[in-house]
Formats: structure tokens, sequence, C-alpha cells
């Protein structure tokens, strides 16, 4: 992405922003907001659209292209994961229709994933698990906890990440 | 299963799981005003206005109520804490918009029409044995109210309010339809036997496109929708 940048009614959500990922590599950024990171781990998969600037996730637009996007990124949401999927199997059924991969293949693979992040709390590896089942090429995390970093670096291993932390001691953790 | 209608049916039930508190909630509120509505159909002059009182006990509890309750579960499809993050999977898997908002559009339009089913299985268990026809108007009109209020969870401020005052517009228009579309002229000779005929074609004709044009104009709007968080 090169000076991306997301404003609303005039006022600039997120400033220019310029990076590039290639494979394998991982990139940590601090912003002054939680709202801010929030919005540039979204841009950065293609869930929002850049008000200026240029993005392209892997040679793809997200403004033309944004299913394409969003098949090679997966994205970890901060939010905790809803109390609806009360089994794992019931998690990965949904995520693995939404990508439209086989459910059985879907949840054989999420389990070997699970099995990897032992010790992290259901409510942050499931999201991971489900970011993962499509073998995305570039993992984005919105304000991932600094305390499950190991893990899940170790998991999400091979491919571009990018994190965006609302502090500077959060992002060391992951950089 | 297809592909598309997995993904459908993966949304749709998740969000069914999610909201179900809500829809029960409707459904017994549907189902306690239908108890406690006076069914009283007053005494009229002539045969004509008998006939707009009747027309309008049988449909204004059940179109008005169940269309608010219809908005209302449109309105918390998006937003707040429990579907926030629903809403940023769905948004970040590689689904086109319209795709996304026939699934999203099911769940209000399920909890509206079970709300209405239980507003009339009271109603008739409490002795008021109105029309079956006024229950598919009333029907159509909660679908299409609903269907209309979900673009307001797209948009903020003013032109929120204007979305869900179109929303609660269309419950109007349906009534006025239904119930007084028949009184403007007398009924065609053919149609001697169906007295409500024009009320019901036209109430029925016009929640359909109603419902139709707000269904397209939620699916392009949720393509264009940036889920940027609020704070």
């Amino acid at each position: 992405m090169r000076d991306a940048a997301f404003t609303r009614d005039g006022a600039a959500l997120v400033a220019p922003m310029t990076l590039e990922i290639g494979e394998g590599e991982r990139i940590a950024r601090a912003f002054g907001s939680a709202r801010e990171a929030a919005i540039a781990a979204l841009m950065a998969c293609g869930g929002v659209k850049a008000s200026s600037g240029t993005l392209f996730v892997d040679g793809f637009d997200p403004k033309l292209q944004p299913t394409q996007c969003k098949r090679i990124a997966g994205y970890v949401p901060h939010e905790l994961l809803p109390l609806e999927f009360d089994s794992f199997e019931r998690y990965v059924d949904y995520r693995a229709a939404l990508w439209s991969l086989d459910p059985a293949s879907a949840l054989a693979r999420g389990r070997r994933l699970l099995a990897k992040l032992e010790g992290v709390h259901e409510s942050f590896a499931y999201p991971l698990v489900g970011a993962l089942l499509a073998d995305p090429k570039l993992l984005v995390l919105d304000r991932p906890l600094a305390a499950f970093a190991p893990q899940m670096l170790a998991v999400a291993r091979g491919r571009a990440i990018f994190s965006t932390h609302a502090s500077i001691e959060d992002a060391a953790a992951w950089a | 299963m297809g592909v598309r209608s997995r993904a459908f049916a993966a949304i749709v039930r998740a969000r069914l799981r999610a909201q179900r508190r809500v829809i029960w909630s409707c459904c017994i509120a549907a189902a306690l005003v239908a108890f406690l509505q006076p069914h009283k159909i007053f005494p009229a002059h002539d045969a004509l206005e008998a006939d707009l009182i009747t027309r309008g006990v049988w449909l204004a509890g059940p179109a008005f109520f169940c269309g608010l309750l219809g908005i209302v579960v449109a309105l918390t499809q998006r937003g707040g804490d429990r579907m926030r993050q629903l809403d940023l999977i769905e948004q970040s898997a590689p689904l086109y918009g319209r795709e996304l908002a026939r699934a999203t559009a099911a769940v209000p339009v399920v909890a509206a029409v079970m709300a209405t089913v239980c507003y009339w299985i009271a109603q008739f268990a409490a002795g008021f044995a109105a029309a079956p026809t006024y229950f598919v108007l009333a029907l159509a009109s909660v679908i299409a109210s609903t269907l209309v209020a979900l673009s307001a969870t797209l948009r903020r401020g003013a032109s929120r309010w204007l979305y869900i005052g179109i929303a609660a517009a269309t419950s109007a228009i349906a009534y006025l339809l239904a119930v007084y579309a028949d009184a403007f002229g007398p009924v065609p000779k053919e149609l001697g036997h169906y007295p409500d005929a024009i009320g019901v074609a036209t109430e029925l004709a016009f929640c359909f496109i109603a419902g139709f044009l707000a269904l397209r104009q939620y699916g392009e709007a949720l393509a264009r929708y940036d889920p940027v968080p609020e704070t």
C-alpha cells in the first residue's frame, strides 16, 4: 500500500500509510488510537476501501476485486468470539461455509492448527484458526494480545503477517 | 447443497442463534399484544363505513405492531458487541454484497414472520377470527417494512432516521391501500364476488415492489459498506 488513507466526513481516520509486505515477512505497526488500528487492519485485508492512495493485495485492487483480495488475506478481528459458537466444530463449519471449503478437510485442518495453539484461550485461538483455514498468503491481525504472540506467530509462520496495535509495547511483542 | 446456499445457510444459522432471545421476545410480545388489543368493531352508519372499520381492525394491529418488531430486529443486525465479530467475519469472507444482503435480510424477515404468525394465533385464540386474506396482507406489509429498515443499519445520523421513516411509511401505505383502495370506486363487475380484490392486489403489489427494491438497494449499499468502528 502506498499513501493509503481513510477519511470519513472530511476527518482523517487513518493517516496516509505506506508499507509493503513480502512472503514470510512480518510487520507490526502501532497507531495513535484503537480505532485507527482497527481501520488500518481492515484496509490491509480489503474489508475497508482506502479513501486515497493505492492498495494492492497480491496484485488485486480491493476496490475492483474485493472477493479476490478476501481469498488472499485472512483477517483476525480484535472483537471477542460470539458466544453462539459453543463448539469448535460449529465455528469451523461456519467459517468453511463462508470460504467454500470442504467441511471435513476444514475441520481436520482446524484441529491440527488448534493443537498447535495449546495454552491460547479459545476466544483468541478460534478466530486465528478460522482465518487460517483457507490458507491465506497474508494474515492481518487487528490488535492481537501480546501475551499469545509466540504461539500465534508459530502457527502462522511462512506467510506475510501484518498486525496493527494501539501501543508501541504491543507492537514490539509482535515485531 | 451448492456453494452459495451453504454460505447463506451458515450466515442465517449463526445470526438466528445469536438473536434467538430477541426473536423469542418478539414472538411473546406479539402474542401478548394480540391478546390485549381491543377486538371490538364499532357500529357504523352504512355498509361502506362498516367495511372500512372491519378491514382496519383486522389489519392495523398485526401490520403496525409486527412491522415495528420487524424494524427493531432489522436494526439490531449490525452494530453492538454481539454482532460485531459476525459482521467482520462475513465482511472479510469472499462473498458478494448481494449474497451477504440476502443472508442477513433473511434473519429479521424470519423474526418478523414468526411474530406475525404468533400474533395471528394469539388473536384467533382470543376469539377474534379475522379473514385469512388479512393475515397474508399483514405478512406482506411486515416483510416489506423490515426489508426497507435494513438499509438504515448501513447509515448514520439523519439518513439512518430517514430510512426508519421510510420503513414506517411503507407500513402505513400498505395499510391505506389494503383498507381504502376499494373505497375509491365501484368494483368491476367481473370482480363482484371478490369485493376486496383491488385493495388486496394493490397492497400485495406495493409490498412486493417495495421489498424487492429495498433488498436490491441493501445489497448494493452493503457492497460499498465499510465496517468502520464508531469509536
